[in-house]
């Protein structure tokens, strides 16, 4: 299955399943009623959201920032996280970059002003960025295995004794593992979705990797936008605030492998009503009925109660997955930067108020 | 060229504008509580022949509680030999229409907009920008725009020949079949209604024309 999974194709396999599993039983001879019918549903999940704001230190929104020759004047740049997804494509990064005009004397672009390349853009040597977050992540799990011979299997099994061999259910099940006489059944690796999302909160690191804090002056001025803004004016040196990549550091990789083996020492494969166990037994029935060569064992399943379905494929194993990049689903995350920008007149410029535009853009490629 | 002809064609390019449609989850970036949603995917893919429009759909949304307001247009979007884009003024991107707008969303609603590509010889990139300006600080989150120019569908010189001489045939063959056809009785006068004023004389039936 591609890292690319997509859950409404697990979905409409899972109502596959169980609608597999209601056919036998309206096709017994004598059975009669009315058509039964299942609601299949699959779930979108809500777009995922990225919002860029500039704060002063103390969290308000930054409106104004005031630079006094030669003082460093500090503000953040937050990046917020709600929903993201697809980690595995590059798209799902980020850039914030900035750009400066000319500092204009009363914020007049005709008057005289100070040259925004004598306006530096520095980060603190430590606590450059900084970042919290949680993410939701849906495990692999890979089942397979040997499955006994069938009247070793009917008779070890508890849950499918007063089953015969030689008719119904029974003889389904034993025809699907190779049929009296036989050697049983060898179930290929096939690789599934667990069944249930996992939390992880406290994150040692988000599922990105934080950069791009590019120093330097805003050598050429900005005319693209705000106060210094020309008609066909170009745009000034960028200056690189926040970058983000997706990637997970060896501290999140450290998190995510808890978390695999806690669902891998979950209790069961499989159970009756799913809980205490990786897999959903729809789930496994639907994929069966599509693997090539396990369609018998699929249809077979599906003529069992669930608690014997359960017992057969608990005769399995199942192995989870590393977690990776595109096992998660969800990642809310708040990521900081602090640039900090001092203004250094090279020239000798008139007493007063100078103002330029600082323009911040976020880039979601 | 026949009904059943054209239906078969329509449905092949709309076939390959919907796969050319098709994209992931949608995946929004905004200021100030608003944002863009994309139909698909975190940005927009635009392919347009070098003579043709193309529209695109999208939704500008308030994640917020409270009112807001931004500044929405499209832009020009360049990507430096560095991999850093570049992102201009409003008004930067001709080749995109969709005018400078004021946008004010109540908490919570969504918007649903749309722009047009408007094909170029060497297609330029560009972005939606959402704006939200407070004193001398402005804020933006640029949504990307690719633009690929679509490929023209190859017209071979056989074909062309083909083409051609249905559409001869197609004028040619009512005209064959009208002048060939007797006149029912009791037509003759509106026959003549046909005749030159000089009465010049009429082609005789049996006289194939060409």
């Amino acid at each position: 299955m591609s890292s690319h999974r997509s859950r409404g194709v697990v979905a409409a396999l899972a109502a596959g399943g169980l609608l597999a599993a209601a056919a036998p039983a309206l096709a017994e001879p004598g059975i009669s009623g009315s058509p039964s019918s299942a609601v299949v549903t699959t779930s979108i999940g809500q777009a995922s959201s990225r919002q860029l704001a500039l704060l002063d230190l103390a969290g308000a929104p930054l409106v104004n920032l005031a630079l006094r020759p030669g003082v460093p004047a500090p503000f953040r740049v937050q990046v917020t996280d709600t929903g993201v997804n697809q980690l595995t494509e590059a798209t799902s990064g980020f850039t914030v970059n900035s750009t400066l005009n000319n500092l204009y004397l009363g914020g007049n672009s005709s008057a005289a002003f100070i040259p925004s390349g004598d306006v530096t853009v520095s980060f603190p040597a430590s606590g450059a960025q900084n970042a919290v977050g949680s993410l939701v992540a849906l495990p692999r799990t890979v089942l397979s295995g040997d499955l006994p011979a069938c009247d070793d299997l009917l008779s070890t099994i508890t849950e499918l004794a007063g089953l015969s061999l030689l008719s119904g259910a029974g003889l389904q099940l034993c025809n699907a593992v190779g049929g009296l006489g036989g050697t049983g059944l060898t179930v290929p690796e096939i690789e599934l979705l667990t069944s249930t999302e996992q939390t992880l909160s406290s994150l040692t690191d988000v599922p990105f990797t934080l950069g791009g804090q590019e120093s330097g002056p805003y050598t050429l001025a900005d005319y693209v936008n705000g106060i210094g803004a020309q008609s066909g004016g170009a745009a000034g040196t960028p200056r690189k605030l926040l970058t983000g990549a997706p990637n997970i550091s060896a501290g999140l990789q450290t998190q995510l492998d808890a978390l695999a083996t806690a669902v891998q020492n979950q209790a069961a494969v499989v159970s009756p009503d799913g809980s205490g166990a990786q897999l959903a037994l729809g789930d496994v029935i639907g994929t069966l009925l599509t693997t090539a060569g396990m369609e018998a064992l699929g249809n077979a399943l599906a003529g069992l109660t669930p608690a014997q379905a359960s017992a057969v494929l608990n005769q399995l194993d199942a192995v989870v997955e590393p977690l990776g990049l595109g096992d998660i689903t969800s990642v809310a995350g708040l990521y900081n930067s602090f640039p900090v920008l001092t203004a250094n007149p090279t020239t000798d410029p008139a007493q007063g108020e100078y103002s330029g535009t600082l323009t911040v853009t976020l880039v979601q490629p | 060229m026949s009904v059943g002809f054209r239906r078969v064609l329509a449905t092949i390019v709309l076939s390959s504008f919907a796969l050319i449609g098709t994209g992931g989850a949608a995946s929004a970036a905004g200021v100030g509580g608003v944002e863009v949603t994309p139909g698909s995917g975190s940005s927009f893919k635009v392919s347009v022949s070098s003579n043709g429009t193309a529209t695109e759909h999208f939704t500008v949304r308030n994640i917020g509680s409270q009112p807001a307001t931004v500044r929405l247009y499209a832009a020009a979007a360049d990507k430096s030999d560095g991999g850093s884009w570049s992102i201009g003024a409003a008004g930067s991107s001709p080749w995109i229409d969709f005018p400078d707008r004021q946008v004010t969303l109540a908490g919570g609603e969504s918007a649903a907009l749309s722009f047009t590509a408007v094909g170029q010889e060497k297609p330029r990139d560009a972005a939606i920008v959402i704006e939200q300006g407070n004193g001398t600080v402005v804020q933006r989150a640029a949504t990307l725009i690719y633009v690929s120019k679509a490929p023209m569908i190859p017209i071979s010189t056989p074909v062309l020949i083909a083409v051609a001489l249905i559409a001869v045939l197609g004028l040619a063959v009512p005209l064959i079949s009208r002048r060939g056809a007797p006149a029912p009785p009791g037509r003759g006068d509106e026959d003549d209604d046909f005749r030159l004023a000089d009465a010049e004389p009429t082609p005789r039936h049996d006289q194939a024309l060409v």
